[in-house]
């Protein structure tokens, strides 16, 4: 998180490693910047 | 499906051995002649995003999973009881981190609790279920981090999360979260939040939902009665997943590099120094203090910083273990001369989100009323409630910088500057 949620963290943790899940397995994609430097691997 | 380029490596689970206890239905792996297992992907950490990972991943059968948790598969009973968190506080499932002295706070070192558990800090933590606010996270665009607005988040927001009768618009109804409402049972607790509703402030019927600003009841993880972490919800029933592997107590020491690519970790089980490989990725879970420590043990951080210690550097990265914010919290508490009426639901039962200046583009200030006294020991047992104060500024105001300790396992401290009128703050900032 580049910056608090103004709010308790957890809930959000659980956003973000659910959509790092889905961008490795190839169900959501990563930007164009961000595909600079990484490829989902699935 | 997996890529053809590794998918015809060969995975040696012949080597392991998958035990599982009957006590916590985990896995444990023991090698057998080898210090080395592989696996696609390696998750170091089996706290709150681990334990989504290692889920979400192994949902594909010809994926197999590596989780490693440096703590016990799961801790003293009282876990599960939401009323108890104070208490996991310092207790074995918690790294017991501490900061250095600081100078805003008359040179005292605080408690810095993280968990050390499968479930990590979900488990131990007080079960607030609070997303926070739209420009909060939209800021996070504005920095830099295209994609990752809101509305972009908001659909794993919703996958998260099981909710009923809210508005589905924002919440989720199939997910494996069951974040429920405080009943508003105890009249304190109602009698706070007509207060708030008294000094002029908004009363939300949602603070995850449209309105995420305001007074509202609190939403916290508790599922039936107890505690609902994330390995409860995502982890715990997957373990009968062939292609997942949990090992506990697994400290890791550092990623391994070959040739600019992180390709496994060694750590160390049960006294023995072994090594995991990561066919497709090594997947860091170790939270903001340990996944940090984690890179600068492996010489990707600050330059300066890995020279001090001698640690060899492979990236200079100065940002790593750099700029850490939270959300400090400060108590007020009042003794009762008796039980107050009502249930105690055992953490916060009213949760404000406000401002204190209307020009600010998000909630800044927390306040929470607890049935329960959050006291220093020598209140425990006595009956009583707490108000607190925290700080929400989604700017960085407070923290300068925050640089984990080096070795894995030796050093409990770290520079954590709270400034020195953050206390003030909290106490002039109360009124609208």
């Amino acid at each position: 998180m580049p910056s608090l949620p103004a709010a308790n963290t957890n809930a959000t943790v659980l956003a973000i490693a659910e959509r790092a899940a889905a961008i490795i397995t190839g169900h959501d994609r990563v930007t164009d910047e961000a595909s600079a430097v990484y490829t989902p691997v699935l | 499906m997996l890529k053809q380029s590794w998918t015809h490596l060969p995975l040696r689970r012949s080597l392991i051995t998958m035990t599982t206890t009957t006590s916590n239905n985990s896995h444990t792996v023991t090698p057998n002649g080898d210090d080395v297992t592989r696996f696609d992907f390696v998750i170091v950490g089996a706290g709150t995003a681990g334990s989504v990972l290692a889920a979400r991943l192994t949902e594909q059968p010809d994926v197999r999973v590596l989780l490693l948790e440096a703590g016990p598969a799961d801790g003293p009973e009282r876990m599960s009881v939401p009323g108890a968190w104070p208490t996991l506080i310092g207790s074995e499932v918690d790294w017991r981190y501490t900061t250095v002295p600081q100078p805003g706070l008359g040179g005292a070192a605080i408690p810095y609790p993280r968990g050390r558990v499968l479930g990590g800090s979900s488990a131990i933590n007080a079960m607030f279920h609070q997303r926070g606010h739209r420009s909060a996270i939209d800021s996070w665009a504005a920095q830099g981090a295209t994609g990752w607005s809101y509305d972009d988040l908001l659909p794993y927001f919703r996958r998260s999360e099981r909710t009923n009768g809210l508005d589905p618009r924002y919440r989720g109804v199939d997910g494996p979260m069951r974040p429920e409402r405080v009943a508003p049972a105890m009249p304190a607790a109602r009698a706070a939040l007509t207060a708030l509703q008294g000094l002029g402030y908004p009363v939300s019927a949602d603070l995850n939902g449209a309105e995420a600003e305001g007074a509202a009841w609190n939403e916290v993880t508790i599922a039936d009665g107890v505690r609902q972490s994330a390995a409860d919800a995502y982890l715990r029933p997957v373990l009968d997943r062939q292609n997942v592997t949990v090992v506990t107590g697994a400290l890791v020491h550092r990623l391994l590099i070959t040739r600019g690519r992180c390709t496994g970790v060694e750590y160390s089980h049960g006294g023995i120094v072994q090594r995991a490989q990561a066919h497709a990725e090594v997947v860091l879970c170790a939270g903001a203090i340990g996944s940090p420590q984690l890179l600068m043990l492996s010489g990707i951080g600050p330059a300066d910083g890995l020279r001090a210690h001698d640690l060899k550097q492979l990236v200079d990265l100065p940002g790593v273990g750099a700029n850490l914010s939270d959300h400090p919290l400060g108590f007020v508490v009042y003794a009762a001369p008796g039980p107050l009426p009502g249930t105690v639901s055992g953490t916060a039962d009213v949760v404000a989100a406000l401002r204190t200046d209307p020009a600010l583009m998000a909630p800044n200030l927390h306040i929470i009323f607890a049935g329960i006294p959050l006291a220093p020991p020598s209140m425990q047992g006595q009956s009583g409630f707490t108000i607190g104060f925290g700080l929400l500024a989604w700017a960085p105001t407070f923290t300068q910088s925050a640089r984990a300790s080096w070795a894995p396992a030796r050093t409990r401290s770290w520079t954590y500057n709270c400034g020195s009128t953050a206390w003030t703050v909290f106490v002039s900032s109360t009124r609208p």
